[in-house]
């Protein structure tokens, strides 16, 4: 009995680590607005007969607006939430989210959502990926959507997780996104799916992944760990 | 979704079955009164993740109200377990604690000492599980306060 409560506490503490360690990760309006822009510029250009040039245009626009809103959610998160500073040293729970500062680079201490490394796949996004499906061009929008889907959900199925429930969700959330994802992309480039079917699959289970994240990040800070300690 | 608990319980051990495991100048592990405070050791549980987090996210992460936090900050900071340091950062004040060094090897101790408990518990009940028929020498009970608000 005394060894099922001490692996409660454990638990416990483990939930607390991974709260602070993924404090970053598990930031997701960051992106959640951007997915969603996105999403509505897909389903308009399914469903009306919107220009597709005002369209594109609209894409590069609200790619831009993502590097502002990438600055003003940092600091809404950090007033709301507070402030945590990655370490300097590995820790423990051995995360490989690539999203993580443990991944960084040596000479990159802000690596993560602010990092240059995560601008630059916007800009390459914004560059490339947008305007050849606004436009019809032939720029392989599928491979590059992949890429990034790579990019923001591969990272979190593989590190490790916690016996929370909620934390287990998040990983089978990602899971059954990648095996989703590569379905849908197999599906788009063998079976003739339609381009904007496919990007608003994509951009629904991304949004919904930074959403869940989001809302995760709060249930865990509800969580008490301490148990009404007074001393 | 973690609900209420007792943070109070104790590890029964029997002195007699702990020299069973051939160790008879076993002494229990010291516990460190510092640290073994459940809203201490979730503070230093944050700490001992990241490289220094700020009083908001203690107070949430924790959910210690200000007052209790700023106390149990004030006692890691006199014992030098952690340190804090308070600037001005976008026109407002933040206060940052980061756990020294030598907090990081008390902590280290600490949880050397829980898990040295542990197995003298784990042993114990393995031991009485195999003897149970057998007349028991007087239990010692060593009260483990605030463990379950634990991290390994």
């Amino acid at each position: 009995m005394q060894a099922t409560t001490l692996n409660d506490a454990s638990g416990q503490g483990q939930e607390l680590r991974y709260l602070t360690a993924h404090f970053r990760d598990l930031q997701g309006l960051r992106m959640a607005p951007f997915w969603g822009a996105l999403l509505v510029l897909t389903s308009l250009a399914k469903a009306s007969s919107f220009s597709r040039g005002y369209l594109a245009w609209a894409a590069v626009v609200f790619t831009a607006a993502q590097f502002g809103w990438l600055h003003l959610s940092g600091r809404w998160y950090e007033q709301r939430y507070g402030v945590v500073k990655e370490p300097e040293f590995p820790v423990r729970s051995g995360l490989i989210s690539i999203m993580h500062p443990e991944a960084r680079p040596t000479h990159a201490p802000n690596y993560g959502y602010r990092s240059g490394t995560f601008a630059v796949l916007f800009l390459i996004w914004a560059l490339t990926l947008m305007p050849g499906i606004f436009l019809g061009h032939n720029a392989r929008p599928g491979s590059l959507a992949m890429l990034v889907t790579a990019y923001q959900v591969v990272p979190r199925c593989f590190y490790p997780v916690t016996k929370d429930w909620s934390v287990l969700l998040r990983r089978v959330f990602a899971v059954t996104t990648v095996i989703t994802m590569v379905g849908t992309f197999i599906a788009y480039r063998l079976y003739q799916m339609g381009l904007w079917t496919w990007m608003a699959v994509l951009l629904s289970f991304l949004l919904l992944l930074d959403l869940y994240d989001h809302w995760l990040l709060n249930h865990l800070l509800d969580s008490d760990f301490t148990g009404g300690s007074h001393e | 979704m973690i609900t209420g608990y007792s943070t109070t319980f104790s590890i029964v051990i029997s002195p007699g079955e702990v020299m069973n495991n051939n160790d008879d100048d076993f002494q229990m592990p010291e516990i460190d009164r510092v640290v073994h405070e459940p809203a201490r050791l979730a503070i230093l549980t944050v700490l001992s993740t990241c490289e220094e987090a700020d009083f908001l996210f203690l107070e949430r992460a924790t959910k210690l109200s200000r007052g209790n936090l700023s106390v149990q900050l004030t006692r890691l900071e006199d014992a030098d377990v952690i340190e804090i340091e308070k600037r001005i950062e976008h026109k407002r004040t933040l206060t940052t604690a980061k756990l020294t060094d030598h907090g990081r090897r008390t902590l280290n101790a600490y949880w050397e000492s829980m898990h040295a408990l542990w197995r003298v518990a784990e042993d114990s009940l393995t031991t009485t599980a195999g003897s149970s028929k057998r007349a028991r020498p007087p239990r010692r009970c060593v009260p483990v306060e605030g463990l379950l608000a634990a991290s390994v």
